[in-house]
């Protein structure tokens, strides 16, 4: 599904991503875990494709073909999803009117026939009461005035609408308390399948709790410096990112 | 609302003697005859032994003044000025050039020492421990002393009159006078540059942080006479200077005219930090006297990184008319404006800051702090642009004004004009008065209206206040006390 | 600052002088005729004209029409249901046809419709060059009164430009919306885009006590032409009055709008949205008027910008000594597309009263990155997201705009000009 070959990214002339390597086959769930500021977020956008970052070694592989060279758009119609940490408000575009030219956009994109608008109102009230989502949200301008956890609960309704096949969720967990993050995760774990990748970045080890990673990375300056099963996470709230710091 | 009631009542009452620094000097001063003529400007030349292309410098600028107006688009009135009814030139007799320490009139160290201003190498600032400020003394037309000299150039700082940098640096001099502000740049800067007579000059060479605060103090004392000094700071590559300007004068009844150029130049990576506490004699309750204050004070960001950063609390004159500008040419150049402009009795300020971006990515933030009592008059004025090539400007300005009382006007006039699209510029402007909610929580809690009041527009100033060098933050705290007199204890 | 009188007078002073010389005018229009020859065309040395240099841009004035009144032969497709749509071609109002008329007989009994010259008492007293110009060159108008009436009646005015060579369209209507009453009026201007005609549209207004008035305004004129328009507006006591500017550039668009508060306790709530492309240059100029207490305004403006065009915004809010408990709020943004357009932008604030809550605020910048990129990371293509971005700036302008018919009437003119951008 993806194959990251030793990638090397700078912001503003610093690098930031010092030689990660990562592969993720179809249907697994990689967690990615490090101290604030590893570069766990600059892989998140380096990933979807935001142009402040600029790719100075390495490739990306998406399905087999070169992610580096397709533009934000072309990406999440060929099936990579972001949910962002910080979603962006946008003030005055209503949130259904974002849904539905996104998900028009990626099928028109796909040369699918556009949704028509009981298809789309079906489907949104569906995948929006199964994430809480109320109808007077969906009639709000995009994020504004959202609660930490409405935020998140509207990237993941999003997620479900546009059927990705390779969800990267950064600090999806953060500013959720713990209702949140069960709503969240259960939507996020609906969507499993084999066909279906994940990879999920967080500084805590809770999130990892209720979505279960099959391979969990550790993060320092900018590489990959270990990485195990599901229990490596919990050795991490044990004891910490101090050794691996040092060991970067 | 008797609070408000009770302070328009004071600030109704407000005298004259409140302000501190009206006494005069009783000295013997030479003048030069009055009235404005070549010859009047050959005679200010003459006296401070200029080379003949200063003088023809100020010839060029005084026939081109002859052909100007006076500009009248700013929120002031006054009776037009007699510009033939003016002194252009007075100095101590005994003091004609600046000296050393031991030389300078005693009467004139007296002036100073009641002034407050430490002339005395030895002597610190009171309640600071350890802080020096070197001091250039200007009384009228010229420079009496200037502090700390010999220990400045150790380091390569040059400090001195601008007077004696015509003489002793000539080639700085002609290098950079008049390439911030030309002399024909407006009716007063030109007037300035036909006539000034003294005012400092800084050179920090590559590299230098500037070793302590430096500080110009104008007095002007003669009646009738007008003050035009002249200040050039220049900061090479890499240098950082910290600059502190004060200004007082006596009470008289006529009005006194102040018209100055400041000029500041940055190199690459070099910082100015320009203070300014403008405390002129502001004229009577009924604005009778006061000084006429019409300053051009610009700053060049001419090296990338470089960063000019204007404070100014100005709370005398009896009309202020003064912009410190910055050019933001150096790519990730940055310009800073903080003002708090205090006005009362029938004082008139109008004041703000222009900040020109022409480099890339430069950056600038305006924090402007009005504060309208009496019958007074406060107006920000201010320009923010973006030309074609400064991609990625980005400004933020900040506007508060606070009424005191109900025969007071507050405005704000800001032109913001953006040419290129990646330029971000943000302004925001808010108008208020002092809640009756937060007098009466402040009364609750035990204080009287005045200490209220004085807390809640410090609070109001504060951003303000802390860019001011830590010497002067009580001091000021205190001015803004006394300006407000009548409406702060 | 007053305008010197000019010495070499632009062709376009000489048209506009030598119209006026051989009109048989009225003493206020010959007043207003009188200040034009004084003064001239103001330039940029003129604060309110600074960056609309009037000498500079309108070239010629060419001839007032000569176009006769008639009924209305045919009747546009008014921009929203209306209760009466009336016609002005030429600047010469039509005579009010049966065709243009749908209204029930209650509207019918709420709205008076003459043609004449009205009153101007809607506008400062203060002199203004837009002002006096369409003073001095209109001759005729709609004078329209509502009175009460339990729904508010709908007139639709539509300005449109036919002759085949460039003339000056010259009107100026007024309206009395009488105590108590409410209305609804929408105004366009339309024309050519093959000739440099000059539109002069002035409107006189008069919200009376408890009289709310819902308006828009919408100037659609052919690329070639200069529009000089002017909105003088008086509200009474407990009055609403809630104005929305729609222009579209042209050559020269220059819209002067003068509001005061004549009483106690009312509302204004002044809505605009420029957009400009090509060499187009517009110029929103505002000034409201505190002049009574316990008033609440909302001034919000957006400008759009694409190509090497140029938008001005002017805005000036006064409050008079008397007018404490004031509470306006001003917001001017603007939202360059390309790297050359300007926007100019001056909101001003003079206040005079110190129990007051008075603010401003400017903003002016590209399409936000961040935001951009949370659209394209959802697949949505640039241009469909630029697109969005735009109408989501001018959105909020437009949606607080109580008429859903109004609002509808705006965003097609918006995607309109979008599309065709």
């Amino acid at each position: 599904m993806l194959e990251i070959k030793n990638l090397h990214a700078n912001v503003d002339g610093n690098e930031i991503l010092r030689g990660i390597n990562l592969t993720i086959k179809p249907g697994e769930v990689h967690a990615i875990m490090g101290p604030n500021g590893s570069g766990k977020s600059t892989l998140s956008y380096v990933l979807a494709g935001k142009d402040d970052y600029e790719i100075t070694e390495g490739e990306i592989l998406f399905k087999g073909e070169n992610l580096l060279e397709m533009s934000p758009d072309e990406r999440a119609a060929a099936g990579v999803f972001l949910a962002f940490q910080y979603p962006i408000e946008i003030p005055g575009v209503a949130t259904m009117t974002f849904l539905r030219t996104a998900m028009n956009a990626q099928r028109k994109a796909r040369g699918e026939a556009e949704l028509n608008t009981p298809d789309f109102m079906k489907i949104v009230k569906q995948k929006a009461s199964e994430l809480k989502v109320s109808p007077e949200m969906l009639k709000r301008p995009l994020n504004v005035g959202f609660s930490g956890g409405e935020k998140k609960r509207n990237e993941i309704m999003q997620m479900a609408l546009l059927e990705p096949s390779l969800c990267v969720l950064d600090e999806t967990d953060s500013g959720l308390d713990i209702d949140a993050l069960r709503v969240v995760s259960d939507g996020v774990n609906a969507l499993r399948s084999p066909e279906r990748s994940m990879l999920v970045i967080t500084h805590y080890q809770r999130l990892l709790d209720h979505i279960i990673p099959d391979v969990v990375h550790v993060m320092s300056a900018g590489k990959i410096v270990k990485s195990g099963g599901k229990e490596l996470a919990l050795e991490l709230e044990e004891n910490g990112y101090a050794d691996y710091v040092n060991a970067a | 609302m008797p609070a408000v009631q009770e302070t328009i009542e004071q600030v109704k009452e407000i005298d004259v003697d409140k302000y501190k620094y009206g006494f005069v000097t009783d000295i013997e001063m030479e003048l030069a005859p009055k009235g404005l003529s070549e010859d009047i400007v050959r005679f200010i030349s003459a006296k401070k032994e200029e080379p003949e292309w200063m003088l023809e410098w100020r010839l060029d600028a005084y026939r081109r003044w002859r052909t100007m107006e006076e500009p009248t688009w700013a929120r002031v009135d006054y009776p037009k000025i007699d510009f033939e009814d003016l002194y252009y030139y007075a100095a101590p007799k005994s003091s004609p050039g600046p000296k050393s320490l031991d030389e300078v009139d005693p009467e004139l160290l007296e002036t100073y020492k009641k002034l407050g201003i430490p002339l005395n190498e030895q002597a610190v600032l009171a309640g600071v421990e350890g802080a020096r400020v070197a001091v250039d003394a200007v009384f009228d037309s010229v420079s009496v002393v200037t502090t700390f000299k010999d220990e400045l150039a150790k380091s390569g700082v040059i400090f001195c009159s601008i007077s004696e940098a015509v003489r002793e640096h000539p080639e700085l001099v002609k290098k950079y006078l008049g390439s911030v502000v030309p002399s024909t740049d407006n009716f007063y800067a030109t007037l300035n540059a036909a006539v000034f007579s003294d005012g400092s000059f800084v050179y920090i060479p590559k590299g230098v942080r500037c070793p302590m605060e430096l500080s110009t103090y104008f007095r002007i004392n003669e009646e009738k006479t007008g003050q035009f000094e002249r200040t050039l700071i220049i900061a090479e590559e890499g240098s950082y200077v910290s600059y502190l300007e004060g200004c007082t004068a006596p009470m008289r009844d006529e009005n006194q005219l102040h018209a100055a150029v400041v000029e500041l130049v940055t190199l690459d990576d070099a910082e100015i930090k320009y203070s300014t506490v403008q405390n002129w004699y502001p004229g009577d309750a009924e604005g009778k006297g006061g000084i006429y204050n019409f300053v051009t004070k610009r700053g060049d960001c001419r090296g990338k990184n470089s960063k000019i950063s204007w404070t100014q609390v100005e709370t005398g004159s009896a009309i202020t008319w003064k912009y410190p500008s910055c050019i933001l040419r150096g790519e990730n150049s940055r310009g800073e404006f903080y003002s708090i402009a205090i006005s009362n009795g029938k004082q008139q300020v109008d004041s703000g800051t222009k900040m020109i971006h022409l480099g890339k990515n430069s950056s600038s933030r305006i924090i402007s702090k009005g504060i309208s009592a009496g019958r007074s008059q406060n107006t920000y004025r201010g320009l923010v642009s973006a030309h074609r090539k400064a991609a990625g400007a980005r400004n933020f300005t900040q506007c508060d004004s606070l009424l005191i009382g109900d025969q007071c006007g507050a405005h704000t006039v800001p032109y913001i004009e953006s040419k290129n699209s990646t330029a971000v510029f943000e302004h925001e402007a808010t108008t208020s008065k002092i809640s009756d909610d937060q007098m009466f929580y402040c009364q609750q809690r035990g204080m009287s209206d005045e200490e209220a009041i004085a807390l809640i527009v410090n609070g109001f100033v504060r951003d303000v206040i802390q860019q001011l060098p830590m010497e002067f933050m009580a001091e000021t705290q205190k001015l803004i006390g006394i300006s407000l007199e009548g409406s702060v204890g | 600052m007053t305008a010197q009188p000019q010495k070499i007078q632009t062709q376009g002073e000489t048209a506009l002088l030598q119209q006026l010389a051989v009109l048989d005018l009225d003493p206020t229009r010959q007043a207003a005729a009188d200040r034009l020859k004084l003064n001239g065309l103001p330039h940029r040395r003129v604060e309110e004209w600074k960056y609309t240099d009037l000498r500079a841009l309108l070239k010629d004035v060419p001839q007032l029409s000569k176009a006769k009144r008639t009924a209305a032969s045919s009747v546009a497709k008014p921009l929203i249901p209306a209760d009466f749509v009336l016609t002005v071609v030429d600047g010469i109002p039509q005579e009010i046809s049966a065709a243009g008329t749908t209204a029930s007989a209650e509207a019918k009994k709420a709205v008076s419709i003459e043609i004449g010259l009205g009153d101007a008492s809607g506008f400062h007293e203060k002199a203004n060059t837009n002002v006096d110009l369409n003073m001095a060159l209109a001759s005729s108008g709609f004078i329209v009164r509502f009175s009460k009436s339990a729904t508010p009646p709908v007139v639709f005015i539509d300005h449109i430009v036919s002759d085949a060579d460039a003339v000056t369209a010259a009107c100026r209507h007024s309206v009395v919306v009488e105590k108590g009453a409410q209305a609804v009026l929408v105004e366009r201007f339309s024309g050519p885009d093959d000739t440099a005609y000059v539109a002069s549209a002035g409107l006189s207004v008069i919200v009376e006590d408890g009289a709310k008035l819902t308006h828009a305004r919408v100037v659609t004129e052919g690329i070639q032409s200069s529009h000089l328009g002017t909105i003088g507006a008086r509200i009474g006591s407990e009055a609403v009055y809630e104005p929305f500017v729609m222009t579209l550039g042209s050559h020269l668009v220059r819209t002067d709008v003068q509001i005061t508060f004549d009483g106690e306790r009312s509302h204004l709530g002044i809505r605009g949205a420029t957009l400009v492309k090509g060499k187009d240059h517009t110029d929103m100029t505002l000034e409201v008027d505190h002049a009574s207490p316990n008033c609440t305004s909302i001034e919000q403006f957006k400008s759009v910008i694409a190509d090497e065009a140029k938008a001005v915004f002017q805005g000036k809010i006064m409050v008079k000594q008397i007018a404490q408990k004031t509470d306006a709020k001003m917001m001017s943004q603007g939202l360059l597309l390309s790297e050359n357009g300007e926007f100019l932008n001056k909101p001003e604030l003079e206040i005079f009263a110190d129990d007051v809550i008075c603010g401003h605020g400017a903003t002016c910048g590209d399409i936000d990155e961040d935001m951009l990129f949370y659209l394209l990371s959802r697949g949505i293509p640039r241009p469909i997201a630029e697109t969005m971005m735009v109408q989501a700036f001018v959105a909020e302008a437009i949606e607080d705009t109580e008429q859903p018919a109004i609002i509808e009437a705006l965003e097609a003119i918006l995607a309109d000009w979008l599309a065709k951008r």
